[in-house]
């Protein structure tokens, strides 16, 4: 057994080796679980296929780094039109989904109307029904109306589940902020209508940002729908596009198909730095802040 | 995608001509061709075939067709899996494409889908000395023709010698016995063996199938309905396997498709089961790259070994769906009439360099094999594919347990010490019956 510790012990601290266990090495932990994936993807891009296959070398560096995976992705595959079908679709999605779902979270979160619990249920339990038992129905609907192997199909398409993810976060973000202010504003004489574009909405907009971020993620990156709805290789997204031109049989690119994963999760990269702040605000804030 | 005129080298016109100089034809008599199809349209869904002049080859017929046709057709290419999955979507919608690239499984799952195409195959089958066995087993249901046979891509032991001679083993084993014997040794020396033993769609089937045979086990009885996987048979295949395992490297119970060539290239394995598409990305890439030609000059095929039960193979098979709800099937029919024809499909068979083969009879005394020596062993692997199911018919339960992978699954508790091998067995028989007892409802 050990030595009982002296009167005191307790309180003495370092304070380097607490800010290293508790602030630096959580940090290190996440930075590494949240930005590995990415390493992997860039050194895999940049590695020449000599180095890839020599189990002799670390997979951790690049010895001899190379752009041939990057010219390839631009120069033998559809990788732009896949870039600028993804980002139309995802955009115009993401657009329907938020016209759509703000004012029906709004709605579930002010009015009352008979039935609106089940209401609100029921549009998030439209949310949860999985893409795969979805998908052959969705199929047939698109070809009863016209839209079978075409991109506007995954434009109409993706609002399906978007829209009712939209309307369950916001109305949840509605709830938080004080329905006093749009009482005051309508005592001043704003309309309801005129209440909730005045006053809710612009409150509301990191919920909204946060809300479309997420829609424009889950667009980005849908895979089942994009397959089976569109055939034409020119209208293929991302996901789809790249796992066909750059698997052949057994065989995977992997230093295209890791530059191809990397540029691609660039938009989304990119959609989430500029609006960090209002999104991070989103998640965290409520209605009235000081 | 859009077909490329420029690139026709096999017009239509040389694809009549041809055939008409070979025996027996109306896959080539000029019946619809001339213009009649005009205005049609067949959309093809294809995969992307490891050798790409076969691709290019494909396109090419497609372009040639279109344009003595004058029927629009568009060849659109998916990855292996995703293109089950668009097979699935046009099975179940009727809409999306008039003809694709299935596995064997497709055609009795979806036979009730898809266009009877005997005459066709009968004329092809006169044409090239007969259908083998496996092809009538893939593609024929009820005694009809559901689907014609594309082709199948033989897997092989793929070895490294000189690994081998370095463990003390001069030649690849002939019997599963030698096989634990030579993977104890090249363990001890640092360059294990790997069987895949994951989730994947081609190699999971064509590695584990042919231990299950050899021992004796089987799915089925003869009539293809009563399970039978518990049997001795299938315990001495679970135990050999158990035991292999130890020694070989770590991680194939999570191997996918792509794993074992990747490990193999990285000379991390000195032997797996796999097509011969580890061979020809290091013959392709030999000219530039020491560490390929090394594996060039080092590595061979071989057959499996032989078991107490026999020596086996179980091979991806690769067949045309005629979807049923296609409504240009004479365009369907011209399009597969010239994908049989004498001009095309000993051409497409000869650059395909063994990687896929017709399940033609003929073919064994005609020009479609490689000059590479170390090929030459795909033309008698050609002979003894198995389909999942063996002991009785191809049926949709046995395409649902593979799909399932119950016997990966099986083999891979027992060697993880998840479940002894008795109990592995006894896992594997409950699966099978559930999926037999809920497919005998439908």
């Amino acid at each position: 057994m050990s030595a009982p510790l002296a009167p005191g012990a307790y309180r003495s601290h370092n304070p380097r080796l607490e800010r290293a266990l508790f602030v630096w090495a959580p940090l290190a932990f996440f930075l590494i679980f949240l930005v590995g994936p990415f390493y992997w993807m860039l050194i895999t891009a940049l590695k020449p296929d000599s180095e890839l296959y020599d189990g002799s070398k670390s997979p951790l560096y690049v010895a001899a780094p190379t752009l041939d995976h990057f010219i390839y992705l631009f120069e033998k595959t559809d990788f732009v039109t896949w870039v600028a079908n993804t980002m139309m679709v995802a955009t115009l999605s993401t657009a329907i989904a938020l016209i759509m779902g703000v004012p029906a979270g709004y709605a579930l979160a002010r009015l009352r109307f008979r039935g609106s619990e089940f209401v609100g249920t029921a549009i998030f339990v439209t949310y949860l029904v999985p893409t795969t038992l979805l998908f052959i129905p969705m199929v047939e609907v698109m070809a009863s109306i016209g839209m079978d192997d075409t991109i506007w199909a995954l434009v109409i398409v993706y609002p399906t589940f978007l829209v009712p993810f939209v309307t369950w976060l916001m109305s949840g973000y509605f709830r938080t902020i004080p329905s006093d202010l749009e009482d005051c504003a309508r005592i001043d004489g704003l309309t309801r209508l005129g209440a909730m574009l005045r006053i809710a909405l612009p409150l509301a907009r990191p919920g909204i940002l946060s809300a479309g971020i997420f829609s424009f993620t889950l667009s980005w990156n849908e895979f089942i729908y994009a397959l089976t709805l569109v055939t034409a290789s020119a209208e293929r997204t991302i996901p789809v596009g790249v796992i066909v031109q750059l698997t052949r049989a057994d065989f995977y690119f992997w230093g295209p198909l890791m530059a191809g994963a990397l540029l691609g999760s660039v938009p989304v990269a990119l959609v989430y730095s500029f609006f960090v702040d209002q999104y991070a605000s989103g998640l965290t804030a409520g209605a009235v802040k000081g | 995608m859009t077909q490329d005129r420029s690139q026709a080298h096999v017009s239509r016109r040389k694809l009549l001509a041809g055939a008409a100089a070979a025996p027996a034809l109306s896959l080539a008599t000029p019946s619809i061709a001339q213009g009649t199809l005009k205005g049609t349209k067949l959309t093809i869904l294809a995969g992307q075939w490891y050798v790409p002049q076969t691709n290019t080859l494909l396109d090419q017929l497609a372009a040639d067709l279109a344009r003595d046709s004058g029927m629009e057709i568009r060849v659109e290419r998916f990855a292996g899996d995703e293109l089950m999955t668009k097979t699935a979507s046009v099975i179940g919608t009727g809409r999306g494409a008039d003809l694709a690239v299935g596995v064997e499984f497709d055609t009795y799952v979806y036979a009730a889908k898809l266009n009877d195409v005997t005459d066709l195959a009968d004329e092809v089958g006169k044409n090239y000395g007969g259908w083998m066995d496996a092809a009538k087993a893939a593609s024929m249901v009820g005694g009809r023709w559901k689907s014609l046979p594309i082709g199948q891509a033989p897997a092989a032991w793929n070895w490294r010698t000189d690994m081998f001679r370095a463990a003390g083993v001069d030649k690849f084993p002939d019997t599963f016995a030698g096989l634990l014997d030579a993977a104890k040794k090249l363990h001890a020396k640092g360059t294990p063996i790997g069987m895949t033993l994951g989730h994947a769609s081609g190699d999971g089937r064509s590695t584990n199938y042919p231990v299950l045979w050899a021992f004796g086990g089987k799915e089925f009885e003869a009539d293809g309905r009563t399970v039978a996987i518990n049997s001795p048979g299938t315990l001495a295949a679970v135990e050999w396997y158990k035991e292999i395992y130890q020694y070989f490297i770590p991680g194939t119970t999570a191997w996918l498709d792509p794993d074992n060539n990747q490990a193999f290239l990285a000379s991390k394995v000195s032997a797996t089961v796999n097509v011969n598409t580890i061979y020809l990305a290091s013959r392709a890439a030999a000219a530039t790259d020491a560490a390929r030609k090394n594996i060039v000059d080092n590595m061979d095929h071989a057959n499996w070994p032989s078991g107490p039960a026999g020596r086996f193979a179980n091979y991806n098979i690769n067949v045309w769906l005629p979807f049923a709800s296609s409504p240009n099937k004479a365009g369907q029919r011209e399009f597969l009439k010239a994908w049989y024809s004498r001009t095309f499909l000993p051409k497409w068979t000869k650059v395909g360099q063994s990687y896929f083969i017709p399940q033609l009879a003929g073919f064994d005394s005609e020009d479609v094999w490689p000059e590479d020596p170390k090929l030459k062993i795909f033309r008698d692997l050609n002979k003894i594919n198995r389909l999942p199911g063996y002991g009785g018919p191809p049926t949709p339960v046995a395409a649902e347990a593979v799909n399932k992978y119950i016997l990966v699954d099986m083999f891979a508790k027992a060697c993880t010490g998840q479940l002894t091998p008795r109990d592995a067995v006894a896992w594997a028989e409950k699966e099978y019956q559930q999926i037999a007892r809920r497919r005998s409802r439908t």
